[in-house]
């Protein structure tokens, strides 16, 4: 499954909470009230709450409720940030991985503005969560890497992988055969070679032989 | 296994951690798990000019599937020790 980036989140409950997937087992790991958040280099926005669940993040407004959200597939790393320098407030910086990497085209400059559209929001790469108060950043850090734990990688076959062998009996016995197709047949005496057979001896240094 | 079972014997050493979005990380390794994910403290961007918005962040999370290289310390690449493990790995133990 390809990373789907940073997307536009809306869909919320009556009560506000947000409308998680109904397959898949999603469930809530952690709630933050009064969090900012950053995308790119744009400005900070207003405080809203962060929904940490099973499979993404979920931020939404808590003036407007316009909100995003990501998968923890997508989210390459995160980290908490504290030096002023690296951005003034602390907070939990995020790398997103988006499909079109780098491709920053003629739009470099646009600012984003409050409500981007989807196609602006897919190139987002970096996003910067802003909690009020930063004695949270511990633990909202703490369960950022709990729930990627939670969301490993789809197994991708790789060509060839298949061909490797994973036990001693099938090292010793039968990989040779195996490989080619041969596979209930020993190879012609494999198994009654001893690897200590004179044959498999260096050759005698011949320089010994001859008078110095 | 067998990478993860060599890199948890790295940890609390110093190693470089390039993404594929070129970007490498120099920190102490804390942890790593069996996706191997990788947990840094006390990071730091390798080339600052290149990226100056990634300056120094006291913990990292590294997700597995965007590690391209891991630069290790060269008094924790043991050519022994390595063979034992891939020998083991290739036993199925």
């Amino acid at each position: 499954m390809a990373a789907r980036g940073l997307v536009a989140f809306a869909d919320r409950e009556s009560d506000g909470r947000p409308r998680l997937e109904s397959s898949g087992g999603e469930s809530i790991c952690a709630v933050q009230c009064n969090v900012g958040i950053a995308l790119d280099d744009a400005p900070f926005q207003q405080p809203g709450t962060l929904h940490v669940t099973s499979k993404r993040l979920i931020w939404i407004s808590d003036a407007d409720h316009h909100g995003y959200a990501v998968d923890f597939l997508s989210l390459s790393m995160h980290a908490i940030s504290r030096d002023p320098e690296a951005y003034p407030l602390p907070c939990i910086y995020t790398q997103i991985e988006t499909d079109e990497e780098f491709d920053y085209g003629d739009e470099a400059g646009d600012e984003l503005s409050d409500h981007q559209d989807s196609a602006n929001l897919s190139r987002v790469q970096e996003m910067r969560l802003v909690p009020s108060d930063p004695s949270v950043l511990d633990n909202l850090f703490k369960v950022l890497c709990d729930c990627a734990l939670l969301n490993p990688d789809p197994v991708e076959e790789i060509e060839g992988e298949g061909d490797w062998f994973f036990n001693e009996e099938e090292v010793l016995a039968g990989a040779i055969g195996h490989s080619n197709g041969a596979k209930d047949h020993d190879v012609t005496g494999f198994s009654e070679l001893h690897l200590d057979d004179e044959q498999f001896d260096d050759a005698e240094e011949s320089e010994e032989e001859h008078p110095a | 296994m067998l990478f993860f079972s060599y890199f948890k014997e790295l940890v609390g050493k110093e190693v470089t951690v390039e993404l594929k979005n070129d970007l490498a990380i120099r920190g102490t390794l804390h942890s790593v798990d069996q996706y191997l994910n990788i947990k840094l403290e006390n990071t730091r961007v390798v080339d600052q000019v290149k990226y100056p918005h990634m300056l120094s962040v006291k913990n990292c999370f590294i997700r597995g599937s965007v590690v391209r290289y891991v630069q290790l310390p060269p008094d924790g690449v043991d050519v022994e020790v390595l063979h034992d493990a891939t020998r083991r790995e290739a036993r199925g133990g």
